[in-house]
């Protein structure tokens, strides 16, 4: 149906303007008519027409290829049609130069503009079954606002799904902005008590004292302070999840009272005498290696199983690369809404440049990165210039400083080593690597006598 | 009253003016009244393009549409245009009262062809019945065989067939309703 499209008409001349408007009217479409190009200019400000068929001369402001290049500095791709009656080269020219479709020679005949009008709108069809398609994709490769479609994200939302309805603590593992939370909230949501509390505690945030109340509430004249009695998170979540993140940065007192609530469901208030009883789902993360802490005696090795009943370890975003331009256009999506800009893809060019960076912050970096790119683009696509504050990709010939000091072969055993590391003992992977073939790497490793 | 007022701008010859009247019974169910021929406007022709504006004429003849029209047809024998375009068979109120068409680009002769009497009538029937359906809100149809459908050449005009295709019938029907349901009809 053509009423999806509206098209804006614009000639100093009202014959030409209303009986042009009235022909494309008959073909379905909505059309709008002004007389002059700062109407017009106004007019795109608040929509977004399908075409803008321009008229060239336009007395007493800007003439139709002026109203065009204003129009196009905030509608890029706006499709424009400059119409003359006095045509020359020079125009014709200057009006394709800066970004004119078509340039029509009036009269015309009905059939070719037409065929125009119908090319165009086509075109205008595909690009929004594009986006419908886009966003049907990304639905099918996401879970409660998490991206991705890479084997290990698949392996993720696949242990949701099937932990969700469990009642079984879990515990989340990956680095920083990887998206724990996010998680966490998908867990609650697909399961049965998703329509209960969702209740999250940063547990680095607080200081010991300040987490213990916080997470079991206080009686009256516990402590200073203390002027009523107050709920705690773990009542506050009750028949629903509470999330605790951080947990590797809780103190030893609040380790062992953790413990207790997992293995008996039930806790005091601060200065409280009450046993109390709860039935909440523990989900708590951490960015820190909890095995090593336990075996460091940092942390509570029966807190740790009794956390790490499920584990969910979430990938940094370096070993999922193609998850990378999912996530950016679902972030270019979400951003386009919340900072009300017009725009709408990433070209070639500016994935290569998201590609190509190891994203130390994740996911939470990526879009922090591209809200800043939008906020300073004027395009409707973001290109490598807009990502220009992202550094250069690693290069490994220069990343690492040369040793003045040492043997040759030296160097050559601790590259072949890390590399070994490096592919997990892939020795066909390793040899690729280095340049070199099978029969030499097993050489070398054999000369130094390298762990495979 | 409840009829469809043609209005002949120039001289109608009868067999048109007998197609027409044949063609919007057929199709609208409604009475035909023929008016007195009156003339194309001077005003409304351009000496550059030795051709007629369409919106100019439609204006006049909205100002002459009598009060109990349902709807006018003006039937005009010059060849018309807007300025965007080379040349228009007809041009309409959309959901309005006033419809016009011009018959000059019907006849065979027009481009230099033999003269074919049936072929014109049958073009005229497509095109006056065409512009009338754009008063009743009728837009364009996908359909090539359907009156509906636009025509901007010969070869897409004669490609239709003479009636309108059940979906556009259907709208005419219901414009029909909602137009007696309005005036009590």
């Amino acid at each position: 149906m053509n009423a999806h499209w509206e098209i804006l008409v614009v000639d100093d001349e009202e014959i030409a303007r209303e009986s042009m408007a009235a022909w494309m009217r008959e073909d379905g479409y909505t059309v709008e008519s002004v007389a002059c190009g700062r109407e017009a200019i106004e007019r795109a400000k608040l929509k977004d027409y399908a075409i803008y068929f321009i008229d060239l001369k336009m007395p007493g402001g800007p003439d139709g290829i002026e109203t065009m290049m204003e129009i196009r500095k905030f509608r890029p791709d706006a499709p424009v049609i400059i119409i003359t009656a006095y045509a020359t080269v020079d125009t014709a020219i200057t009006a394709m130069k800066e970004g004119a479709q078509e340039y029509v020679v009036k009269p015309c005949s009905p059939a070719e503009i037409s065929l125009l009008v119908s090319r165009i709108i086509k075109v205008k069809n595909l690009q929004r079954e594009n986006i419908i398609l886009r966003k049907k994709l990304l639905r099918q490769y996401s879970i409660h606002d998490i991206v991705g479609k890479s084997a290990k994200m698949n392996e993720v939302f696949g242990l949701i799904k099937e932990v969700a309805g469990l009642r079984s603590t879990v515990l989340i593992q990956g680095e920083s902005g990887t998206g724990k939370e996010l998680v966490a909230r998908a867990i609650h949501c697909t399961g049965d008590r998703a329509m209960k509390p969702f209740i999250s505690v940063s547990c680095a945030a607080l200081a010991e004292t300040l987490l213990e109340s916080e997470l079991f509430g206080h009686e009256k004249g516990s402590f200073t302070g203390a002027t009523t009695q107050k709920k705690g998170k773990f009542e506050m979540a009750e028949g629903g999840t509470i999330f605790l993140d951080e947990i590797g940065d809780i103190s030893a007192k609040l380790q062992i009272d953790l413990l207790r609530v997992l293995q008996e469901r039930t806790f005091y208030r601060v200065g409280g005498s009450d046993e109390l009883r709860v039935d909440v789902r523990v989900i708590a993360a951490t960015n820190r290696n909890l095995q090593l802490d336990v075996k460091e005696g940092k942390f509570r090795e029966d807190l740790y199983y009794r956390l790490n009943v499920i584990n969910i370890s979430i990938p940094p975003l370096r070993d999922r690369r193609e998850d990378i331009p999912l996530l950016a256009r679902h972030f270019v999506e979400r951003q386009s809404h919340e900072l009300k800009k017009n725009v709408t893809e990433i070209s070639e060019s500016g994935l290569k440049v998201l590609m190509n960076y190891d994203w130390p912050g994740n996911a939470r970096e990526l879009e922090n990165a591209i809200e800043r790119a939008m906020v300073s683009s004027h395009q409707t696509v973001l290109s490598a210039e807009d990502f220009e504050f992202i550094p250069p990709a690693n290069n490994p010939a220069t990343d690492w400083r040369i040793p003045a000091n040492i043997r040759l072969d030296d160097v050559e055993k601790q590259v072949i080593a890390a590399t070994i590391r490096q592919t997990g003992g892939n020795i066909k992977q390793a040899a690729a690597i280095l340049g070199i073939d099978r029969s030499t790497l097993y050489e070398r490793i054999k000369k130094y006598q390298l762990p495979r | 009253m409840n009829a469809v007022f043609v209005l002949p701008l120039g001289t109608l010859d009868a067999d048109i003016a007998a197609t027409i009247e044949q063609g919007i019974r057929r199709v609208f169910g409604l009475d035909v009244c023929l008016m007195n021929a009156g003339q194309t406007p001077d005003h409304a022709f351009d000496a550059r393009r030795r051709q007629y504006s369409s919106e100019l004429i439609l204006r006049d003849i909205i100002q002459q549409c009598p009060e109990g029209a349902l709807r006018l047809l003006a039937v005009t024998t010059v060849d018309l245009f807007i300025p965007m375009l080379t040349f228009v068979y007809g041009q309409a109120q959309l959901n309005g009262r006033v419809s016009l068409v011009s018959t000059a680009r019907m006849h065979q002769e027009f481009y230099d062809l033999k003269q074919d009497r049936p072929l014109t009538l049958s073009r005229i029937l497509k095109e006056s019945i065409h512009e009338l359906s754009h008063t009743f809100g009728l837009i364009h149809c996908p359909l090539q065989s359907c009156m509906m459908s636009i025509a901007t050449g010969t070869s897409q005009l004669d490609a239709k067939s003479e009636v309108l295709c059940s979906g556009c019938s259907l709208l005419v029907r219901d414009a029909l309703s909602r137009i007696k349901n309005d005036r009590h009809i």
